[in-house]
């Protein structure tokens, strides 16, 4: 492998472990208490609509 | 990273074909995206259902996973924000003969800018489609990828190869370049669409180049929205 494949296989490589969601680990166990509270906290629903691309060009100005 | 290979002369590929040759990057795959509906199967009774034979059934079920699997896009915060800004600047460029205004959407991975990215090129496109329905030839939204350790050469080609451009070895940056943006001139391109410019290091050389080039890309062409992680 000379020194320009290798670097660009690093870079590759770091540019793809960027692009990955970090990883969300819980510690603690869930029980039965802390559904009960989850459901009572829930946030409120806010209904966002779909996107549709036609409309939303028929809006646009002629 | 040549040229989109050219068609078999004995009729048109297979659909599964189509979209695996051509990706969203170039004018055919965008134009596929764009003049994509979502078409409901229609609903069969139980004595209709159980007159099926076996492929008859399993082809019923087929269209209805199909259909169901292209889920509708919900209207997101970032896909009215998305849309909002970029519209507002698309109007703002029109006259505009330099320092024409450009949008970087930036954000962790997954939360979907790509996706609004693609929403806006769309509906730019119809609507651009509705104001001018005489023109079938026009191509308004160009959308390319930056591939990784890219050079100025190869997001040169990466434009060429939307338009299907040949782009022969021995053609230089210069040639190309002429080339994109001649196609892109007589084709009214108004809208960049340039994916993953994460893939642009300007701590490198190669990088800046890039960078520069893409700025000139933007000074002959209209419009660019650019998406980094």
């Amino acid at each position: 492998v000379d020194k320009a494949s290798a670097r660009v296989a690093a870079r590759t490589r770091v540019a793809a472990a960027a692009h990955r969601p970090p990883l969300v680990v819980s510690t603690a166990e869930p029980d039965e208490e802390d559904d009960v509270l989850d459901e009572q906290q829930a946030a409120p629903v806010v209904p966002l609509g779909i996107f549709d691309a036609r409309a939303e060009a028929e809006r646009w100005p002629s | 990273l040549t040229a989109t290979l050219p068609r078999q002369a004995a009729g048109e590929p297979a659909d599964d074909e189509a979209v695996m040759d051509n990706p969203l990057t170039t004018k055919e795959g965008w134009r596929r995206f764009v003049d994509k509906e979502p078409n409901p199967p229609t609903l069969r009774s139980d004595g209709a259902l159980a007159g099926l034979d076996t492929a008859g059934r399993f082809g019923y079920d087929e269209t209805r996973i199909e259909y169901h699997a292209d889920l509708p896009l919900v209207n997101t915060p970032i896909i009215r924000q998305v849309i909002g800004t970029s519209r507002l600047l698309i109007q703002l460029n029109r006259h505009q003969v330099s320092a024409r205004r450009g949008v970087v959407i930036s954000g962790a991975s997954g939360t979907g800018k790509t996706t609004a990215l693609s929403q806006l090129g769309r509906a730019h496109e119809l609507a651009a489609r509705k104001r001018h329905p005489e023109d079938r030839y026009r191509l308004p939204v160009v959308c390319i990828t930056v591939p990784p350790a890219a050079t100025p050469r190869m997001v040169a080609v990466e434009f060429a190869r939307f338009f299907g451009l040949p782009t022969l070895a021995r053609a230089n940056l210069t040639d190309v370049t002429n080339a994109v943006c001649a196609t892109a001139a007589y084709t009214h391109v108004d809208l960049v669409l340039v994916d993953e410019i994460h893939n642009i290091s300007l701590a490198t050389r190669a990088g800046a180049e890039v960078s520069d080039t893409l700025k000139y890309f933007a000074e002959r062409y209209l419009e660019p929205v650019q998406v980094c992680p």
